[in-house]
């Protein structure tokens, strides 16, 4: 691989977000479905890391057959997930109705498709363990530059009642209004124009009404 | 000087120091922002070097480790359960290389670090030092491998699971980097693969090249095995 292929700038970006997050007290959740293990290994990087004199931050891998369950009780808006693997995107999709900050770590097809806030391309998954250590030294210089990190969004208009259609998760069900979760928080909306709705589901929701149900293969 | 000036000692050379006090709010969100970009620029440039030079480390482990992972291989091939551990990120690589093994029907792998209960128990009740001594005891039978990875090479958790496992007639295969600590010249050790590196991350680097060669290794001494 030459040097121009390494993915020096989106992981830089991917630092960035996940350092600006962590300063405010977000917690980093580790998820690699069917590959548990690197999970678990960016979780205890960021949580006991091995250069001394380094910050120990929140982190937590999620790992078993229902990461998405297990998630929906433990992360919260403005958290951060790094998800590492081919299959990731159904939990990148999630992360953007829960306001979480995702970080994908991807090879193969859904690279390109994936919702992830922030995608950096692997060739394969030998390169997964380099890709993470480097975002975790990125993300400690980064928090040493507290002046340069990105600001908390302020005065930012709910996207559920402006112009952007965003993705949400279907919380509560009353006949025709729902309650989701979105990046906004919590919303009702009203879902007339979709039938058979069901708790979890993720739908598109636009100015208060629920378009429709987003399918993910 | 902070933690990670080692890292990126390019970051002290701050041109943009000494700004006018005089400044409007606007000027400093717009000089705030350049150096947040410059910053991003340097960093992007610093993780591209990184990684290539990982890249050619890890292939010049891999070729200096040739002989240690045929002998490796022979032995992961011809076991009847291998069993694998380490600590921390070490513990990950060791069952990534669990679930990357090409297995036949007649093998079985077992992680002695699997079992949140068990370790916790046994780390309570008989300290971590002898957490995978005990479980090398419990589990570990003559003709089984055992697999420990480490980056120092000095961990006593370990040394002492090796010490079982030499009095129980296991064969076993070490990891280590820092150019292999206490597992070389080590009787306990039967193949030690040695990373001459002192980067716990870049030894991890690889050490995931090193499983991933083993497992290609093991798939030629066992060429009926299905491989993952």
């Amino acid at each position: 691989m030459a040097a121009a292929d390494a993915p020096g700038e989106t992981l830089a970006a991917a630092a960035m977000a996940v350092a600006s997050r962590m300063a405010q007290g977000a917690t980093l959740w580790a998820v690699a479905p069917g590959l548990d293990d690197h999970a678990r290994h960016v979780a205890v990087e960021f949580l006991h890391p091995v250069v001394v004199g380094t910050q120990a931050l929140p982190a937590v891998a999620l790992s078993g057959a229902n990461v998405i369950d297990t998630a929906r009780r433990g992360c919260r808006a403005s958290d951060v997930a790094v998800l590492v693997g081919p299959r990731t995107a159904e939990f990148a999709a999630r992360c953007r109705a829960w306001g979480v900050v995702s970080i994908a770590l991807s090879w193969g097809d859904e690279a390109s498709t994936s919702s992830a806030t922030h995608i950096i391309r692997l060739r394969n998954e030998a390169d997964a363990v380099r890709a993470y250590h480097l975002l975790w030294e990125l993300t400690q210089v980064c928090l040493e530059h507290a002046d340069l990190l990105e600001p908390t969004p302020t005065d930012s208009v709910c996207a559920v009642c402006a112009d952007d259609a965003v993705l949400g998760e279907v919380a509560g069900i009353d006949g025709d209004q729902v309650t989701l979760l979105t990046p906004c928080g919590v919303v009702a909306a009203d879902a007339s124009l979709v039938a058979d709705l069901a708790i979890d589901d993720l739908v598109l929701v636009h100015a208060g009404v629920v378009l429709g149900k987003e399918h993910r293969s | 000087m902070t933690a990670t000036d080692f890292l990126y000692p390019f970051l002290n050379d701050d041109s943009t120091a000494g700004e006018s006090a005089s400044e409007s709010a606007n000027e400093r969100g717009a000089s705030i922002a350049a150096r947040r970009s410059a910053l991003l620029d340097d960093l992007a440039r610093s993780a591209g070097a990184k990684w290539q030079a990982s890249m050619t480390a890890t292939t010049d482990a891999v070729t200096a480790n040739a002989g240690a992972l045929r002998a490796a291989a022979t032995i992961v091939g011809s076991a009847g359960r291998v069993l694998a551990a380490g600590n921390g990120g070490s513990s990950c690589d060791a069952d990534r290389f669990l679930r990357l093994l090409p297995t036949n029907s007649d093998q079985r792998t077992v992680s002695l670090t699997a079992d949140p209960a068990v370790l916790t128990a046994l780390a309570n009740d008989i300290g971590v030092e002898r957490m995978f001594a005990r479980l090398v005891d419990v589990y570990g039978q003559p003709g089984d491998a055992l697999v420990v990875f480490s980056t120092s090479g000095q961990s006593p958790n370990l040394l002492a699971a090796l010490d079982v496992a030499r009095r129980r007639g296991l064969r076993t295969i070490a990891f280590a980097g820092y150019g292999g600590g206490r597992f070389i010249e080590n009787a306990d050790v039967d193949v030690a693969i040695v990373v001459q590196d002192s980067s716990v991350h870049r030894i991890q680097e690889a050490q995931a090249a090193l499983v991933d060669a083993l497992v290609q290794a093991v798939g030629k001494v066992q060429p009926g095995r299905a491989t993952r």
